[in-house]
């Protein structure tokens, strides 16, 4: 069935190009179980497009780079098509509230999904080495060190996000194309559970959480992977941290565990309104640094006091960043 | 000289050697992930492949200050160079990560000699474990590597099977065994050969292989091509890659203060993808694209080294491919090199 | 451990608050007060990193919401501060070390009421540091 999804992603394209348009989507990279994104910037590389269990990344995220990057191609003068997982629709929702992308320049594509595998999650239970993947039903089936077989759950190395469905709903939003059949879709996802988060933050006492959070955030070694990868996060080289003339110098000790803290701190300080619970920093993180305690408390926190929740829809203005005379105050 | 240990013997040379000196070695992190870390005994792991985070940061420490400094009320200012003079000894580096402490040892022993790090390699014993088994990633062999390559340790480590083939490389080894020679056996005749055998499994299991070492001197001729836009295009610019790259030796020095009379100098890792890396006082950054930053990621890899030092500075470790949170394979940036070169060629 | 306490004071207006802040210097030499704009102008990350380099409190003095001179001001601040005590909560900190008290430039009694509750308040979380 996912290949039908994948020829009809590409079926749909195909009748929707026109010249001067471009695509973000997926595709195939070196490494099995791995895929990296891929702009089609003419129409017969459509083609190598691919959409499976593996598509992880976040393709949201790019439309934020636009404040800086020479992403468009020269002779682009038509639409950015962009393939996404409902969760990653969200995000693009997201941005369009915020003003980051207009909605004229962007087409969106939702495609249909089944959960989604993180391919380290696979690397870890293989030990490290995978020579070839296969997909059958719900198990991959991976050859290992010397041509070992092991056959792995799918739900295993589900992302986060896929396991407890809060990401999975489609937004209020009536300009996409869906690809797929949307009433089984939305009959799967009503099925998922939605847990009740347990929150760290809940149960531990300030000391005991300060211990944890300095355990864990110890191990940061401050690459910027999580804050680049955000689509929520969309000040690119205009981020805070990366300010040398700004008069306050955040960073600054030594210390670099002190410094890890302070970084996150900001950082969420300033997604917490707009963060969709993506889960894209938490996967991109080389140290595997569980962000999830964090972004998830700043999600619950949004819409308890406020009713909101980011990536609704496209126009719901976040509440932190605008206010009426008269509105009520939370 | 060659030594036999036998495996169950491993704890006690440990406990031995943590006598005068930290014991380093890969552990099992409770994220369920391989990493250097400080030892007691038991809990080394020296099987499977590599870990994925290299020992680099026991050389190259992430952060370390470089001098502290006070000042008196009376205004005088004292300056006190950090000195760390502790011994250290890390267990079951691989092949690659030992080539890249050795790129390390030239690289910054070069026309300044950096005696941070120098001291630091001088106080510590590098103990070397051949590589019985690659990760998906890894290509040292298409850069002339090999997993049972010794160069740069001082002790190298070999599992076969009930005990593991010792051989000591350096006199600072050599010495090592020599103190502890109650511990160690001694080696029958054809012990050798497991370090052939080891060789020929793991590079049959190795995925990728593509002639690097063909294109010694001729990277440069990609610089002006077309291929980096493909990469830089979903680059995000995070530093993961060079962060987690055994080789990668930017540093950025800063200074601070920890009260009104008291503060220090200290250095911290740096990455070239990153913005302001290059970024000048007058705000001109002479890089300022993302493919720009790649392509000077992969170049100093390729080729800058090879003109300064006549060697690459990537092993073939393969963890910049592991870690890019977008799927950047280095393989798959080398086979495009190589396409162009070989058509510029024709 | 029960040094010096390190609490800074941000109030808004500063000019037309002389007498309160009079007040406070008297009562609180530790204090240090460093006036801004209008609370809605006060940077949030500002006082993260206070807290995080180990200030014991921080207290935002600002006009009743509505109140602003510069209209929505405050309001918003509120908001934002809101999330600043709920950063703090997520990372560890007590929330309670960040303040923000909404006051008339004119009034003085409520704005050491309560800021005397506030000073008891971070006496408490210090208490209950030293037991644990
Ligand atoms: S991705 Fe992970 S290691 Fe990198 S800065 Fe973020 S939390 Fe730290
Ligand atoms: S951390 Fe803050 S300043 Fe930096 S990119 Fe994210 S939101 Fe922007
Ligand atoms: S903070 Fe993390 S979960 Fe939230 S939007 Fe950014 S990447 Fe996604
Ligand atoms: S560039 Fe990549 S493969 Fe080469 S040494 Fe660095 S991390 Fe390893
Ligand atoms: S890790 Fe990947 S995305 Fe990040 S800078 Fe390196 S190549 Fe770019």
């Amino acid at each position: 069935m996912k290949k039908q999804i994948e020829k009809n992603i590409k079926s749909l394209l195909h009748s929707i190009w026109k010249s001067g348009d471009m695509a973000i989507s997926w595709t195939k990279t070196s490494i099995p179980g791995k895929r990296t994104p891929f702009f089609i910037k003419n129409k017969n590389q459509i083609d190598q497009l691919v959409f499976d269990t593996f598509c992880a990344v976040s393709l949201a995220t790019y439309l934020t780079e636009f404040n800086r990057k020479e992403i468009l191609p020269e002779d682009f003068k038509g639409k950015l098509h962009i393939t996404c997982k409902p969760c990653d629709a969200r995000s693009v929702m997201q941005l369009f509230s915020d003003m980051q992308v207009s909605e004229e320049l962007v087409n969106l594509i939702v495609i249909q999904c089944d959960g989604i595998a993180d391919e380290s999650k696979l690397t870890k239970i293989m030990s490290g080495y995978v020579s070839n993947i296969e997909e059958e039903n719900d198990r991959f089936i991976c050859k290992g060190i010397g041509g070992t077989e092991k056959s792995v759950p799918i739900r295993d190395c589900w992302l986060d996000k896929c396991s407890d469905g809060k990401n999975c709903d489609l937004p209020y939003y009536y300009g996409y194309y869906f690809v797929g059949n949307e009433t089984e879709y939305r009959k799967r996802i009503s099925n998922l559970l939605h847990t009740k988060t347990d929150l760290v933050q809940d149960t531990m006492s300030p000391k005991e959480l300060k211990k944890l959070v300095n355990k864990e955030l110890s191990s940061c070694i401050r690459c910027n992977a999580c804050r680049n990868v955000c689509p929520a996060c969309f000040c690119s080289d205009r981020c805070v941290f990366e300010q040398p003339k700004v008069n306050v110098k955040y960073l600054d000790s030594e210390d670099a565990s002190k410094n890890n803290i302070l970084y996150h701190m900001i950082r969420f300080n300033h997604v917490a309104p707009n963060c969709t619970g993506c889960g894209e920093c938490e996967r991109a993180c080389p140290m595997s640094i569980p962000l999830s305690m964090f972004y998830k408390y700043f999600n619950r926190l949004m819409w308890e006091e406020f009713e909101y929740k980011p990536g609704k829809t496209n126009s719901e203005r976040q509440k932190l960043l605008s206010y009426h005379l008269g509105e009520d105050l939370v | 000289m060659r030594k036999r240990l036998q495996k169950q013997k491993l704890s006690s040379l440990i406990k031995k050697l943590k006598e005068d000196a930290t014991v380093i070695a890969p552990v099992m992190t409770d994220k369920n992930e391989v990493d250097f870390l400080p030892v007691n005994s038991e809990e080394v792991i020296l099987s499977g492949a590599r870990s994925l985070y290299s020992p680099k940061k026991y050389i190259f420490k992430q952060s370390e200050s470089m001098y502290d400094y006070t000042i008196q009320d009376s205004g005088k200012v004292t300056v006190k160079e950090s000195c760390e003079n502790e011994k250290q000894i890390i267990m079951g580096i691989r092949p690659c990560d030992l080539h890249a402490i050795e790129y390390m040892k030239e690289f910054y022993s070069g026309k300044y000699k950096d005696s941070y790090i120098l001291r630091r390699l001088e106080n510590s014993v590098l103990i070397g474990l051949a590589c019985t088994e690659p990760s998906t990633n890894c290509f040292c062999t298409s850069l002339g590597n090999s997993p049972v390559d010794t160069d740069g340790s001082d002790i190298m480590m070999a599992d076969a099977g009930s005990f593991y083939f010792v051989k000591g490389i350096t006199e600072k080894g050599k010495k090592l065994i020599e103190n502890n020679k109650d511990i160690f056996e001694d080696s029958q005749e054809d012990d050798e050969r497991v370090l052939s055998d080891i060789k020929e499994s793991c590079e049959k299991a190795i995925l990728e292989k593509i002639d690097v070492t063909a294109l010694k001197n001729k990277v440069g001729s990609a610089y002006n091509s077309d291929i980096w836009k493909k990469y830089s295009d979903i680059c995000v610019n995070c530093g993961a890659c060079t962060f987690n790259c055994p080789t990668c030796t930017c540093f950025d020095v800063a200074d601070t203060s920890r009260s009104k009379n008291e503060g220090c100098h200290y250095r911290t890792w740096d990455t070239c993808q990153n913005f302001a890396f290059t970024l000048h006082a007058s705000g001109h950054n002479p890089r300022s694209t993302s493919e720009e930053r790649l392509r000077q990621r992969v170049m100093h890899k390729y080729q800058y080294t090879v003109d300064q030092m006549d060697q690459f500075s990537c092993t073939g470790c393969g963890r910049c491919t592991q870690v890019c949170p977008v799927g950047i394979s280095m393989i798959a940036i080398l086979k495009d090199i190589k396409e162009v070169v070989d058509n510029g060629e024709e | 451990m029960a040094s010096k306490k390190l609490i800074y004071l941000f109030p808004c207006l500063a000019e037309k608050r002389k007498k309160v802040l009079q007040k406070i210097e008297q009562e609180y030499p530790e204090i240090k007060i460093v006036p801004i704009i209008c609370a809605g102008r006060f940077n949030t990350d500002i006082a993260l990193k206070l807290i995080n380099d180990g200030a014991d409190g921080i207290v935002v003095l600002g006009c009743e919401p509505g109140d602003c001179h510069y209209r929505e001001g405050s309001a918003i601040s509120e908001r934002r501060f809101l999330l600043v005590k709920h950063t703090l909560k997520a990372f560890g900190f007590e929330e309670e070390r960040f303040q923000a008290l909404w006051h008339k430039p004119s009034e003085v009694k409520g704005v050491m009421n309560e800021l005397n509750l506030f000073m008891e308040k971070l006496a408490s979380i210090e208490q209950k540091g030293v037991e644990e």
